[in-house]
């Protein structure tokens, strides 16, 4: 299927790079910049990393002054309406069964739209609609046309590089979401330059659509007074002579988890280790197979979901963070075990490579290649004064370019830009 | 067929006690037809990711996240 479309949206043909005019929005408004953005996912509804990028953004964009309103689902236990450090958070109930995912979907944003239409008459007048993803372009669209707005979307991921390829007609309905969408908005955010190339060559979107904003973290999450690191490992029995070696992430294919198992016999040779894996997935059953046949499956634990405060704890903890990725649009978990002053060792694929700078601030290693996994984490390992060095260079870089309030001031330059034309 | 499972109580909205489905529900769908369910709903249960409730079944937190992990 061909996605290419000579005629992308005329009227989002941006004319200046980001430094171009930008027309004080708000003053011509009288009023703060109203933003409905749209998300299947916001914490505690916690699947992917969308849920805390459109957390981290909307809360940094309430802080620089902006109005910004959440549509999202339902979660047990949550309010159906919330303030959340002035967001405002709306979630939805889908009260109809759906026979399968990809109608589950579509009836999801049958009940966003709606939602998006109460607002309209509820709050007044929005300024940007804002999809996260394929999974909410159909009631993004519909809004946009409804209250007369701009929009803007941010691809997190493409489908071809994430599945692998696309072989199924679900994967070839989330491609044509992905084109319709960077179709219908006036300009695309992306997260990397890789993911910016990736998207440009597929569905044919003129270069000065696209606009790369990387993604932000809270490092404050990560100076909590230092965990008792011996009770920490103890509790995942973790000794004192075991060199930790941590994995956090869905155990799925793109994440590359069974690489970085089979790697562990080889880093073992040289290394009393044990590998923690964090996460779950629809892959856990087969990464448990995959462990008992490495004949080192002692050395391996999964723990499945644990609550946040036990994460950062290990990745406090921790004597070396492997990010094996098969395909990572950017990889949040990177700059997460830079705040949290773990050394790390990562594919070095698409947006990954662009955080993560080998013998830098990490190691790179090649992907879907465990010798080259075994070699990375002994590098780390065996030469404890580089990797002081590495810790070093990955804290300053992070404290430049990946905070939140950075993150939402250019995208409130996208927004102002996307309004002014 | 676990994850089918679990696919299955999330497309029909199965997230807390208030909307747990019956097995019978489960497997007149088209995905589970035919199948013997009961050993895999045993499993998924002990693992934290099912819980059931008056013969009926909805997914736990767990259970949800890993449904939903195949698409994010």
């Amino acid at each position: 299927m061909s996605h290419e479309n000579p005629e992308q949206n005329t009227n989002a043909h941006v004319t200046g790079t980001r430094v171009g005019s930008i027309v004080s929005v708000e003053s011509e408004l009288k009023r703060p910049l109203r933003i409905l953005m749209f998300t299947w996912e916001y914490p505690p509804r916690i699947v992917g990393g969308i849920a805390r990028v459109v957390e981290g953004l909307s809360k940094a964009l309430t802080r620089q002054g902006a109005e910004v309103h959440v549509i999202t689902n339902e979660m047990p236990g949550s309010p159906m309406e919330e303030d959340d450090e002035g967001v405002h958070v709306h979630r939805v109930s889908i009260s109809s069964p759906a026979p399968n995912f990809h109608t589950w979907v579509l009836l999801m944003n049958h009940y966003f739209a709606k939602r998006a239409g109460v607002l309209g008459r509820e709050v007044g007048t929005f300024d940007i609609v804002h999809a996260h993803d394929w999974l909410v372009l159909p009631s993004t669209a519909e809004a946009k046309s409804f209250l007369g707005c701009t929009m803007i979307s941010t691809l997190h991921s493409l489908e071809y590089k994430r599945a692998g390829g696309v072989n199924s007609p679900e994967g070839l309905m989330i491609e044509s979401f992905e084109w319709w969408l960077t179709y219908e908005s006036s300009l695309v955010i992306v997260c990397s330059n890789a993911m910016k190339g990736d998207t440009k060559q597929k569905y044919t979107v003129p270069d000065d659509k696209i606009w790369v904003i990387p993604i932000g973290i809270d490092p404050t999450k990560f100076l909590v007074s230092s965990p008792n690191r011996d009770r920490v490992r103890d509790r995942f029995g973790i000794t004192q002579s075991n060199k930790l070696v941590l994995f956090v992430g869905r155990l799925t294919h793109q994440k590359g988890c069974e690489y970085l198992i089979r790697a562990i016999p080889s880093v073992s040779k040289y290394h009393d280790a044990k590998l923690i894996v964090v996460g779950d997935g629809y892959m856990r059953g087969e990464l448990e197979y995959v462990a008992q046949t490495t004949g080192e499956a002692w050395r391996i634990r999964f723990t499945g979901f644990i609550p946040d405060s036990d994460v950062v704890d290990l990745m406090l903890s921790a004597d070396v963070m492997v990010i094996p990725s098969i395909y990572e649009p950017f990889g949040v978990v990177a700059l997460e075990a830079m705040a949290a002053k773990v050394p790390i060792v990562a594919s070095a694929v698409d947006g990954l490579a662009e955080i993560v700078k080998h013998e830098y601030n990490g190691i790179l290693v090649y992907p879907k290649d465990p010798d080259s996994i075994s070699w990375g984490i002994s590098r780390i390992l065996s030469d404890p004064a580089n990797t002081q060095r590495l810790l070093e260079n990955g804290r300053r870089e992070l404290s430049k370019q990946y905070t939140w309030n950075a993150v939402a001031s250019l995208t409130l330059e996208c927004y102002k830009k996307a309004l002014s034309k | 067929m676990s994850e089918e499972i679990i696919t299955m109580l999330s497309n029909l909205g199965a997230i807390d006690e208030g909307k747990a489905v019956t097995k019978e529900l489960l497997s007149n769908s088209d995905s589970l037809k035919n199948r013997v369910l009961d050993d895999d709903i045993g499993k998924l249960v002990l693992s934290g990711y099912v819980k059931k409730t008056d013969g009926k079944l909805y997914l736990t937190k767990a259970g949800l996240f890993r449904a939903l992990s195949r698409f994010s």
